[in-house]
């Protein structure tokens, strides 16, 4: 008889089996665009988020109607703009220091996100807009060759705001600063930085300015949407729930970027 | 079945006469067998193996008794005991047959007690008595044993300091049945004339000073017994070397072992207790409190088994002298040193080496203990660092699946980490008949440097923006330093005092500080000609927490049956943590003082020989909250049988000091400990109640257990990027928030233990449930990430003369994880991208299951080197199953990849030691 006590605790067993959870299925909207002040509105990419099982990535939803609203309350709809998910309305020309919010319905859930198109930096300035470099022929010019000095970017930098720098040359075939290793098919200088508050990059010429010619120094202003992305993303599992996005009920990114430019010239000494 | 007993020693050398009188005559009436022999000045040893060879005989000896006596006579044939006489005449030898064949020499006088009744007339009554039970060979107290009066309910527990208290005892020729975990259960028969208020009882060792095979005693408790308390277990250090490990012996990881302990969780030597983490598990050490319990990123616990004479674990529903803590609680007393002789020993495996020194002075009333444990870099320790043995599988949504060797976060592949740590413990004791003084001391630290240095010339260019540049004498270094250290420092001074017969108490000052520091950071420096650029960056994380306590704990003992204690206590809490980065930005940073004081009374007392109630009470202020908290605790057990125990207990527990993780996949999760305010750390609350039913033989016990407790105010650490306004004002501010919940874990243990034989063991199997429940979360409770629906667990050994081979076996339901349902990447202005993901519910997904079996086999060594020894071979993950840790995940041509990041595959160790004793 006693032998039967234990299985009275047994019965407890079977009433405290559950069923383990199953993973869910996922169908949700994606979106990504960027609005630059001063242009129009020709690329909001939607997709599909990948599910977890896909073998392939999920077909693009070209049969959306999403709509842009700007903070006047006027609605432009976006089309397809040939490209598949890609929509857009040229007819909307992004002004800065303006709200605009973006609204698409997707199995009958309403996506939605705004921004702020920030406004230009100001007093963009560089140290130098012109600098001299010996092109370097052959081994007595490297002997010869100096440490050319760095080249200050300052601006007016806003408190809480974030900036990043593109330094850009512009020409189509422009001579190489060190001929003598010179290899065929190397990229012209073309680098950004990361975002921060900071108002001054400095370029190091040596380093950086491998070509003669014109560059283009582009100093963007982003939204904290978009610094975010930026963020240390573990991929681990302490950082899964973290969902860094600005849009509701979606995911994405749907930011404001403004921008002014200044240029510079390297010429052979 | 044996006793020693000590008696003046006038007294002594008249018993000791009688009592070789007597046992002579006592053999001769058993001991049929006859013998003979020659041994014309061999030594003892030899003529020893010549019988055991000839006639089957099996000694029971300790070495030093029997070292350079040398026997020149020639014995006729005669009985076994005349022939032993003879033999042994004018060696001081004494011996005792328990026939048919086996023997037991020993310089000291040896008795058999008479179980069947005492050869003297009863002189006194209703006695009481108490003594002490100390280990046979070092002089050891012995805490938590067993003394019972045959035939009666009448019994006691030895305290902390080994004093028991017998009361009522029918009369002063009883025989008192002696039995402690890990020795072999003895008898004392009671004599008229003995000092009753001082007895001194000595205990052997299972498998100690066991020469050419033989177990004296027919019952021996094993290295586990459950059946003491409610949710209360005993594990004796000195049997842990018969199970596998990673080389090294470990408390912990052997806890991990016992029903309603997780034993899945390779990477921690912290017990999950009953659905508990370890922050709610109290580790008391001596008295003072252990933060910190892993070594190697818990590969190994942080305690020296050398230094350990006994570990209780309580599992809940623990008495009121217990607080501070939601869910169990791990005391352990350290060793205190052999009292009666030097002795030396040490150990080395694959892992580490390790050594230890007992010192007696005053007499036999003082000892001194130190032991030492330091690692090695081995190949072996570079394994475990960099958890290489197992290659981690990424499977692609098509099936098919590639491999990728895991760097675990603390690691890198282009260098290989240095590691090591150590642990010294020391003690100093000095006993009296009715003090004992003692200071103990513990210091552990691991250290990590995870560093990498480069040194590099870029003539010609490079960099990642073209060949530009020349040949310069341009010296570019990037460093990138990443170090590490934590551990713990404690020391307890305590005071112990037999007041008489009814009262004892024991006061205690301790110290205990755990630290955590972490340096990691980017240097990186570029000289040119004549000017250098430096940059600095990286995260710097400190974490020093210090507990300065004292208590004063009082035990008396009123009448038979009835006991109370009751007490003080006291901590002063400082806690910092400082998390910066950059060296200028504070990302957090605590600094918390408080003070914790209470008391508690608890009693204990026995109703009709067949309930226990033990109810207490416990309160505690506590100063950051300016509250007062009142703890009661009820204990209850009903002895249906002999052999049938009911039993229940339910209590209220708080918690005031939290351990908080702070989850960081890439660079490695990290933990702090922070003191309670009341606001963003609330105190934490748990209720237990727990019932059960266990069956118990001498050969087997069952036990069942069922437990549900409710947790309230557990908290969790989070760090977020937020959002915060709109428009031009707008931020992205770092945010720490601290989460606040509830839960509930409930569950239900069976064990099945077979306790005796040469065949010893247990199955267990627990059925249990641990939910969180988190507003962030949402409004549904989720599995915590600890939860183990199902957790199979065998462990079996097997002796065999000097041979020992154990096995263990577990099996555990996957633990839950949060997984990604889904995919997406975004394009960054600048042409990267970054993934992102939708995620599952919290939790919502498991593992796959666990499980994992390990053998292991020892070998004794009575001789060797001067001393003797012990050698084992632990194959660990045996059929190399590849148990999933966590995983990681990233978005790859648009599918996501999935790795497992697995625990250790089949990983074979070794170790030897010797001691001198």
């Amino acid at each position: 008889m006693k032998k039967y006590l234990f299985l009275i605790p047994a019965l407890w067993l079977f009433w405290a089996c559950e069923e383990e959870a199953t993973p869910q299925t996922i169908d949700e909207l994606t979106v990504e665009a960027f609005l630059y002040a001063g242009q129009t509105l020709d690329s909001v990419k939607f997709w599909k988020i990948i599910p977890f099982d896909a073998t392939e990535a999920p077909a693009y939803p070209n049969d959306l109607v999403p709509v842009v609203v700007d903070e006047n309350g006027q609605a432009y709809p976006l089309q397809l703009m040939g490209e598949e998910g890609v929509y857009g309305n040229s007819d909307l020309l992004i002004e800065a220091e303006k709200t605009y919010t973006i609204e698409v319905i997707y199995h009958d859930k309403t996506i939605s996100a705004s921004t702020y198109v920030p406004g230009q930096p100001l007093r963009l300035e560089l140290s130098d807009s012109t600098i001299y470099r010996k092109q370097i022929n052959d081994f007595t010019d490297i002997q010869d060759m100096q440490i050319p000095d760095p080249i200050e970017i300052t601006w007016q930098a806003e408190a809480g705001a974030y900036y990043f720098v593109q330094v850009k040359n512009i020409e189509n075939d422009p001579d190489a600063v060190n001929a003598l290793f010179e290899e065929e098919g190397i990229e012209l200088p073309d680098f950004l930085t990361e975002p921060s508050s900071n108002s001054y990059y400095t370029i190091n010429v040596f380093r950086e300015i491998t070509h003669f010619g014109t560059y283009e120094v582009r100093v963007y202003r982003v939204n904290p949407e978009y610094v975010a992305l930026y963020e240390d993303n573990s991929s681990g599992a302490g950082a899964l729930n973290e969902i860094r996005t600005n849009v509701q009920n979606g995911y994405g990114i749907f930011t404001g970027v403004n921008s002014t430019r200044i240029y510079f010239e390297v010429k052979k000494l | 079945m044996k006793i020693w007993y000590c008696l003046p020693r006038k007294k002594a050398c008249i018993a000791l006469m009688l009592l070789a009188f007597a046992l002579n005559l006592e053999a001769q009436e058993k001991a049929e067998k006859k013998i003979q022999g020659s041994y014309p000045g061999l030594s003892l040893d030899l003529v020893l193996l010549d019988l055991k060879i000839g006639y089957g005989l099996e000694f029971k000896y300790d070495l030093k008794d029997i070292q350079g006596i040398r026997i020149s006579k020639s014995i006729p044939k005669l009985p076994l005991s005349e022939a032993m006489t003879k033999l042994l005449e004018g060696t001081g030898l004494y011996f005792d047959i328990e026939p048919p064949n086996k023997i037991t020499l020993s310089k000291i006088p040896i008795e058999k007690p008479d179980i069947k009744g005492s050869r003297f007339q009863p002189t006194a009554f209703d006695l009481t008595v108490t003594g002490i039970v100390k280990d046979g060979t070092s002089g050891e107290s012995l805490p938590f044993a067993n003394v019972l009066v045959e035939g009666s309910t009448v019994g006691a527990t030895t305290n902390v300091d080994g004093w028991f208290t017998l009361f009522e005892v029918p009369s002063d020729t009883v025989l008192l049945q002696i039995s402690y975990i890990g020795y072999t259960t003895q008898y004392f028969r009671l004599k008229p004339g003995m000092d009753f208020s001082n007895l001194s009882i000595r205990l052997l060792a299972s498998g100690q000073v066991l020469q050419e095979v033989t177990v004296v005693s027919a019952k021996k408790e094993q290295m586990m017994k459950a059946s003491t308390g409610i949710s209360q277990i005993s594990v004796a250090p000195a049997q842990l070397k018969a199970l596998p490990s990673l080389g090294e012996k470990d408390i912990f990881r052997s806890l991990q072992l016992l029903p309603g302990v997780s034993g899945s969780n390779e990477g921690s030597s912290g017990l999950y207790v009953r659905g508990g983490t370890p922050d709610q598990n109290l580790v008391l050490f001596d008295g003072f409190t252990v933060y910190h319990v892993d070594h190697l990123f818990g590969f190994f616990s942080a305690f020296n088994s050398n230094a350990i004479k006994d570990v209780q674990l309580y599992k809940g529903g623990f008495e009121a002298k217990y607080g501070g803590r939601l869910s169990s609680v791990v005391d352990i007393t350290g060793k205190d040193g052999n009292t009666e002789q030097f002795n030396i020993g040490g150990g080395i495996s694959l892992l580490s080496v390790n050594a230890f020194a007992e010192i007696p002075f005053a007499k036999g009333k003082g000892s001194i203990l130190l032991t030492g444990r330091r690692s090695f870099q081995s190949g072996f320790y570079n394994n475990l660092l960099e958890f290489s043995d197992g290659d981690n599988e990424t499977e692609e949504p098509d099936g098919e699946s590639e491999t990728e060797t895991f760097m675990p976060p603390f690691a890198n592949t282009s260098t290989q980490p240095e590691s090591w740590f150590y642990d010294l413990n020391g003690k100093v004791t000095w006993r009296s008949n009715r003090d004992v003084f003692s200071l103990s001391f513990y210091n552990g630290k691991d250290n990590l440097d995870n560093s990498r240095y480069s040194d590099e010339n870029t003539f010609g260019g490079g960099g990642p923006f073209g060949g530009g540049g020349g040949g310069l004498d341009l010296n570019f270094q990037l460093d990138v330093l990443d170090l590490s250290d934590w551990g713990n420092t404690g020391s307890a001074l305590k005071w112990s005092r037999r007041w008489n017969d009814k009262l004892y108490s024991n006061a205690l000052v301790s110290y205990s500080n755990y630290f955590s520091h972490r340096t990691r950071g980017i240097n990186s420096v570029i000289e040119r000609d004549t000017t250098t650029t430096e940059q600095r960056s990286g995260t710097v994380e400190d974490n020093n927490l210090r507990d300065y306590s004292a208590k004063w704990d009082w035990e008396w003992k009123p009448a038979l049956g009835h006991q109370i204690g009751f007490g003080v206590f006291g901590t002063a809490f400082d806690i910092k943590y400082d998390y910066v980065q950059n060296d200028t930005t504070t990302v957090l940073s605590r600094d918390d003082q408080g003070l914790l004081g209470g008391a508690y009374l608890q009693s204990k007392s026995t109703f009709f020989e067949k309930l226990i109630l033990m109810p207490g009470l416990r309160f505690s202020y506590f100063e950051p909250t300016g509250k007062t908290y009142i703890e009661p605790r009820l204990q209850f057990q009903y002895l249906a049988s002999d052999r049938i125990k009911l039993k229940a207990a339910t209590g209220r527990f708080y918690q005031f000091a939290n351990r908080i993780i702070r989850e960081d996949v890439a660079q490695g999760s990290r933990d702090f400990w922070v003191l309670a305010d009341g606001n963003n750390v609330p105190v934490g609350q748990s209720d237990h109640f727990i019932a059960g039913l266990s069956y118990e033989t001498d050969q087997y016990l069952f036990d069942v257990e069922g437990y549900y407790k409710i947790l309230d105010n557990i908290t969790e650490y989070s760090t977020r990027f937020v959002l915060n306004g709109f428009g031009p004002g707008a931020s992205l501010d770092f945010e720490e928030n601290f989460y606040n919940g509830t839960g509930i874990a409930k569950g239900i243990e069976w064990l099945a233990q077979k306790k005796a034989g040469k065949i010893t063991g247990w199955v267990s199997y627990t059925l249990g449930q641990v939910t969180h429940q988190f507003d962030v979360y949402g409004a549904d409770a989720f599995p915590a990430a600890h939860d183990v629906t199902h957790e199979l667990k065998i462990v079996g050994m097997y002796q065999v003369g000097k041979w020992s081979f154990g096995g263990t076996f577990i099996y555990a339901t996957g633990k839950p994880y949060t997984a990604p349902l889904g995919a997406y990447t975004v394009a960054l202005l600048d042409g990267n991208t970054t993934d992102h993901f939708a995620v599952s519910n919290k939790n919502a997904l498991r593992l796959p299951d666990y499980h994992r079996l390990d053998l292991s086999v020892n070998r004794d060594f009575d001789r060797f080197w001067g001393g003797q020894a012990s050698m084992g071979l632990s194959l660990f993950n045996l059929y190399g199953r590849q148990n999933t840790w966590y995983k990681e995940y990233e978005v790859v041509d648009g599918v996501i990849l999935e790795t497992d990041v697995n625990f250790l595959g089949f990983t074979p160790s070794l170790y030897f030691n010797w001691s001198l004793k």
